[in-house]
């Protein structure tokens, strides 16, 4: 069972295993000639799920191509960045941080607040292409547990590094000071000195065209708010 | 000689040097750490291997060392970059 799916502008077929698998990528398209091939073997699924409990081999397989994708996209000057892509008025804000900072819950204040304005390109993982003049940010099939999607793409206006706090500050930060927290943010599973260099490659690209903010934040609804007119372009509504 | 290990690499964005290591068990991913300009040349000198004598040589040619014992200054990095697992001596 093969077929082409586009991440950005990169085109990669995958050689799927399960039928089931398809139906986490929306759009697959028939079969294109001289493009990269993913797959994922049975032996690696079963290797996979001695980790993991009670996933479908489907899933699993899903999971795989994670990890495949991601490493195969840098060599494009496409990668896969841990984060929630939000549209706002043309420009693409990317909600970053770790696990439980509050990214879902940011665009659910957003969503409440500023209604159909927000729309979601990717929830968890969204693509990005990065250039030395601009970073574009599409969709994925990696859409988190909440599954947050949609066919929108941008580019990309910032970046903003999420932190739970007691109270809501947010501030641009220095290219410096943001390499190591973009950096962490980067998906892939690959450590070859060639994929390295090319994310870091991509790194110093993105971080030239694109702003970076640390936003400590409570969760609640004044926080997005803050988020909205600083960093958002919220002000200029008014 | 000395040499990075396979699975550290150093890399440079902007002025910053990173130095990464692979090779941790389970690692899902790289562990980085920023390293100073002085750092940074060393390891650099490091990827293709080379002699405690090349390093002195190197950094005295790139800095202003006087003062600076700049000997005692590398055999020190360097036992830190192997009790650390970042470099071997072959």
């Amino acid at each position: 069972m093969i077929g082409t799916v586009q991440f950005g502008k990169v085109d990669v077929t995958i050689d799927f295993l399960y039928e089931d698998t398809r139906n986490y990528f929306i759009d697959i398209k028939p079969f294109k000639m001289d493009t990269p091939l993913v797959s994922v073997t049975a032996n690696e699924i079963d290797n996979y799920k001695n980790h993991t409990h009670d996933a479908s081999n489907a899933y699993v397989e899903y999971c795989l191509l994670l990890q495949k994708v991601s490493n195969l996209l840098p060599a494009y000057d496409h990668c896969l960045f841990h984060g929630a892509a939000l549209l706002y008025k043309e420009k693409v804000f990317i909600l970053t941080g770790p696990s439980g900072v509050g990214k879902t819950t940011q665009y659910r204040n957003l969503k409440k607040l500023y209604g159909n304005t927000i729309h979601v390109i990717n929830g968890d993982k969204p693509v990005l292409h990065i250039t030395d003049a601009k970073t574009w940010v599409y969709p994925s099939a990696w859409n988190g547990k909440e599954n947050y999607h949609s066919n929108k793409k941008g580019a990309c206006g910032g970046i903003i590094y999420l932190e739970q706090g007691l109270m809501n500050s947010i501030w641009c930060l220095k290219k410096e000071e943001a390499i190591l927290p973009v950096l962490s943010q980067f998906i892939y599973e690959e450590h070859s000195r060639e994929l390295i260099q090319n994310i870091c490659r991509m790194e110093a690209n993105l971080l030239m065209n694109v702003p970076v903010y640390s936003f400590i934040n409570t969760g609640t609804l004044d926080s997005s708010e803050l988020l909205y007119r600083h960093v958002m372009g919220g002000d200029n509504d008014v | 000689m000395y040499k990075l290990v396979d699975g550290a690499y150093v890399f440079k964005i902007f002025d910053q040097y990173l130095l990464f290591s692979t090779n941790e068990e389970n690692q899902k991913a790289p562990y980085v750490r920023k390293i100073n300009e002085m750092a940074g040349n060393i390891c650099n000198e490091l990827m293709d291997g080379c002699t405690k004598e090349d390093l002195v040589q190197h950094i005295e040619r790139i800095y202003d060392t006087d003062g600076i014992d700049t000997e005692t200054e590398i055999e020190t990095f360097l036992l830190t970059l192997k009790e650390n697992g970042y470099i071997e001596k072959k």
